[in-house]
């Protein structure tokens, strides 16, 4: 057999691992169309407010960790504190910060250590103290000061001292919409016939709009083409995919930006892993393991409404480290839980989702990549000729371009989040241009990121923020 | 050389390149075109939408402006309903469309109106023939539709239409069946407690809020007789029955509480406990000690909350082997109850191995 028959036999199982790919895309996105048209239509007779003055509205706890926020905390603090709930607490955890977060917290809302008790129900490193404000009006604010331990020991501390029967996971600097606790708790309420252990939400990119006192006052498309390839990127991934696995309840990743989760739950499935930087989605997996391994009917669900604004990287070497970071926390993921892979007793988890993570999250990097070097090889081989290697990329990239003009439509047929001429234009230039220099660079930084997971790299890497309408402040993040 | 004309260069392309594409490659060309055309129709569609929007919007907005206006001027007692009818009238000779925009406006109105406001809108929307559009809407195959005209139904008081209301109550969406109930109660109308099917309906917490909530608006002799449900079979009806005494203080219900404590459902016997906790009757005691006797995790913790509440001092014998409970938390809500029932800080250490437990319930910064 020659290498023109191993070089067809090659190409057809690349080109069907594209089809199925495409195919999936498309499903996914018709699915997800649907869902958010009933969803804004059901949404636009529902009167949140109800909930602020209901008794029966159950108890939320917010948990913020912060490490070395010390510039931003305070107005952070009061951005999370004037959110719209009958019944919340704030939850600030100080992960050990070498700079002055604690103590402008302190200074800020005239806190005072207690004698709080604190449950360890989740591993988590030591607690130095609880602290409470005296003042009435913020009494529902409570900060926690413990030894450094990273995001998810943070996050696991303030599961042993939150009072909620349900905690929003949130990343402090977040910028979140005033109702988003209103809504994300209605999915938990409204089921009768399984147990909702979480929700996600939405997030949207935030760079160049417009901030005031925590609240989003403007919407813009950033100016930066890095981050505006992001919003794209967002709007395809929030717009066009999870609403679909969520209606399939598939959904393995609820993102460490905004998600609300049962406790007891969590408690019981163990709590944050302190083995992973992907610890967002492998609790997520742990919770729907435990779940399926007692055989207890359960929902992850998601909320398709924008309702958590975050800054995304604007240079090139934030980016790499981010998306490096993702693809290392996605690998663990899939190790600790690979005892799912097409396992019918984990059922949609591990016939769908886990499977399609696998191929199509965690190889689809590797297999584009080596698509493209064998159908360059084979071109200088003269095995396919120039029309086939140009038709080849002609399709995957006007299919890029359809999916993200398909993501744009559905935002413009639902919420409509941007709205001038100027931000659409922005939109589509970028929606063209973007598969020539974003996805190329994303690709590379997932690849590396393997690599980086084969050389045993940890940690999260050091992460630079402008800042959300606010003075530029570097965080290296825990 | 001559031009080739626009058909031959197409016949030229066919019998050249096309024909010399591989299947594959013809596939590809396939997928290029199919996305590329999917991509300019959206494109396109995107940009109609935006356009259509604004036009649509500078349309809509002065249309609204101008109803509101009419009706201001009704309102401050300068127009009559004639006249205001025969203006409206005019806005939907010129506009059919205008319909929706009307009755938009008077069912933001009428929720600014008290109850004699109502039937002067209600005239209004008869006069313009407005009401035979919410019947079509009601009679729509979508749901939202459905949903939004029980709505006005419901708020403009309009009677002629329960029929229709009642016809609707077996809907398994619940936006459209919670909009329905409140119209009914809206309207006086309590049959459908016998028509809905609720002993195998379900009832969500969220209908039990929204559903609780505008009840609460109602005087008590509108409401319906939700004592009842507290026999339901069905457990969600059961709970919204527990919580609805609770709401309305209704301590004739306390016995029957008693008893729902022994319901398989959890959630029920912590709504009961809740229920306890609030209407604060002695009656309560003796079902709250029966029940600690089997209560464990979560409902112990409560019920020992609420007999800490109850401010009996015979209890503080019972609840003492509570705080050498096997469950710290356990133990906790046993010392805060008896810190409730008046024991000293002495006292309470006394029966506590853990001083922390102590420091934690008498930490005044701690409320």
């Amino acid at each position: 057999m020659n290498l023109s028959f191993w070089a067809d036999i090659l190409s057809y199982i690349f080109l069907l691992y594209t089809l199925l790919l495409m195919l999936i895309y498309i499903v996914s996105a018709l699915a997800s169309y649907r869902v958010i048209r009933k969803h804004v239509a059901e949404a636009s007779f529902v009167d949140f407010r109800q909930i602020l003055t209901s008794p029966l509205s159950p108890k939320i706890s917010i948990i913020a960790p912060a490490y070395n926020e010390a510039l931003n905390i305070v107005d952070n603090a009061k951005s999370l504190l004037a959110l719209e709930y009958p019944n919340f607490e704030v939850v600030i955890v100080n992960d050990g910060s070498k700079d002055e977060t604690l103590q402008r917290l302190i200074d800020a809302y005239k806190l005072e250590k207690t004698s709080f008790l604190v449950q360890q129900q989740v591993e988590c490193k030591e607690i130095i103290g609880v602290y409470k404000a005296q003042d009435e009006a913020v009494s529902h604010l409570t900060v926690v000061d413990k030894r450094n331990g990273g995001k998810s020991d943070a996050l696991n501390a303030g599961i042993n001292v939150c009072a909620g029967q349900l905690f929003a996971c949130i990343d402090v600097d977040c910028v979140l919409e005033r109702d988003a606790l209103l809504r994300m708790i209605k999915p938990f309420l409204e089921e009768t016939d399984q147990k909702v252990i979480a929700t996600g939400g939405v997030i949207r990119l935030a760079n160049d709009c417009v901030i005031s006192d925590g609240r989003l006052i403007e919407i813009n498309v950033p100016r930066n083409l890095i981050a505006r390839a992001q919003v794209l990127e967002y709007m395809r991934a929030f717009l066009l995919s999870r609403v679909a696995w969520a209606n399939i309840n598939g959904l393995l990743l609820i993102s460490g930006a905004l998600g609300l989760f049962d406790k007891q739950t969590v408690v019981e499935a163990g709590g944050y892993s302190h083995k992973t930087v992907g610890e967002d989605m492998e609790l997520v997996m742990r919770m729907r393991r435990m779940m399926e391994e007692r055989k207890q009917s359960y929902a992850v669900r998601y909320i398709p409404d924008p309702l958590c604004w975050t800054e995304g990287p604007t240079s090139w070497d934030i980016l790499g480290r981010q998306r490096n970071r993702w693809t290392r926390g996605l690998m663990d993921c899939l190790k600790f839980h690979r005892k799912v892979f097409f396992n019918p007793d984990y059922r949609v988890m591990g016939m769908i989702s886990y499977p399609f993570w696998f191929l199509y999250e965690w190889l689809a990097p590797i297999i584009e990549s080596l698509g493209l070097i064998f159908s360059i090889i084979l071109w200088i081989l003269g095995i396919i000729n120039g029309s086939s290697f140009w038709l080849l990329l002609a399709t995957v990239y006007s299919y890029a371009v359809c999916l993200s003009c398909l993501a744009i439509w559905v935002d413009q047929k639902t919420y409509l989040q941007y709205r001038s001429r100027r931000d659409l234009g922005r939109l589509l230039v970028i929606a063209l241009i973007e598969p020539f220099f974003y996805h190329p660079f994303t690709v590379y930084s997932s690849i590396q990121g393997n690599i980086d997971y084969l050389r045993g790299k940890k940690g999260w890497g050091s992460m630079t923020r402008q800042g959300l309408s606010k003075p530029a402040t570097p965080t290296p993040s825990s | 050389m001559m031009r080739m004309s626009q058909t031959e260069w197409i016949v030229d392309l066919e019998n050249t390149w096309l024909d010399s594409l591989s299947p594959f490659q013809l596939l590809l060309l396939t997928l290029v075109v199919i996305s590329t055309l999917t991509a300019v129709f959206l494109v396109a569609h995107v940009i109609g939408l935006m356009l259509i929007r604004n036009r649509r919007k500078w349309w809509a907005d002065a249309l609204q402006a101008r109803i509101e206006d009419g009706i201001a001027i009704w309102l401050a007692g300068d127009y009559s309903i004639r006249e205001l009818t025969s203006a409206f009238q005019e806005e939907l000779k010129k506009d059919p469309g205008a319909g929706k925009i009307i009755l938009n406006v008077i069912f933001a109105t009428s929720k600014l109106l008290r109850q004699e406001g109502q039937s002067a809108l209600r005239q209004l929307l008869t006069g313009l023939d407005l009401h035979q559009l919410c019947y079509k809407l009601l009679k729509s195959r979508h749901w939202y539709q459905q949903t939004y005209a029980t709505q006005i139904i419901g708020q403009l008081q309009m009677e002629e239409a329960l029929p229709l209301l009642k016809h609707k109550l077996k809907t398994k969406n619940s936006t459209l069946r919670l909009e329905l109930i409140t119209a009914m109660v809206a309207l006086g109308d309590q049959s459908w407690l016998q028509e809905i099917d609720y002993n195998s309906a379900h009832l969500s917490d969220w209908e039990q809020i929204v559903l609780l909530e505008r009840f609460r608006r109602l005087n008590t002799e509108q409401l319906p007789p939700f004592e009842s449900w507290l026999t339901s079979a069905h457990a969600g009806w059961v709970l919204f029955g527990v919580r609805l005494c609770r709401h309305f203080n209704r301590f004739d219900q306390v016995l029957k509480l008693g008893n729902l404590l022994q319901h398989p459902d959890k959630k029920v016997q912590m709504a009961v406990l809740d229920a306890f906790d609030y209407l604060g009757s002695p009656e309560a005691i003796p079902f709250l000690i029966r029940y600690m006797h089997q209560a464990t995790g979560d409902r112990l913790r409560t019920a020992i909350r609420v007999l800490g509440n109850q401010g009996d001092p015979d209890l503080v014998r019972l609840l003492g082997p509570y705080t050498a409970h096997t469950d710290p938390i356990v133990q906790l809500s046993a010392l805060s109850a008896l810190k409730e029932l008046g024991l000293t800080k002495i006292e309470l250490g006394q029966l506590s191995s853990n001083p922390n437990y102590i420091d934690h319930l008498f930490d005044p910064k701690l409320r």
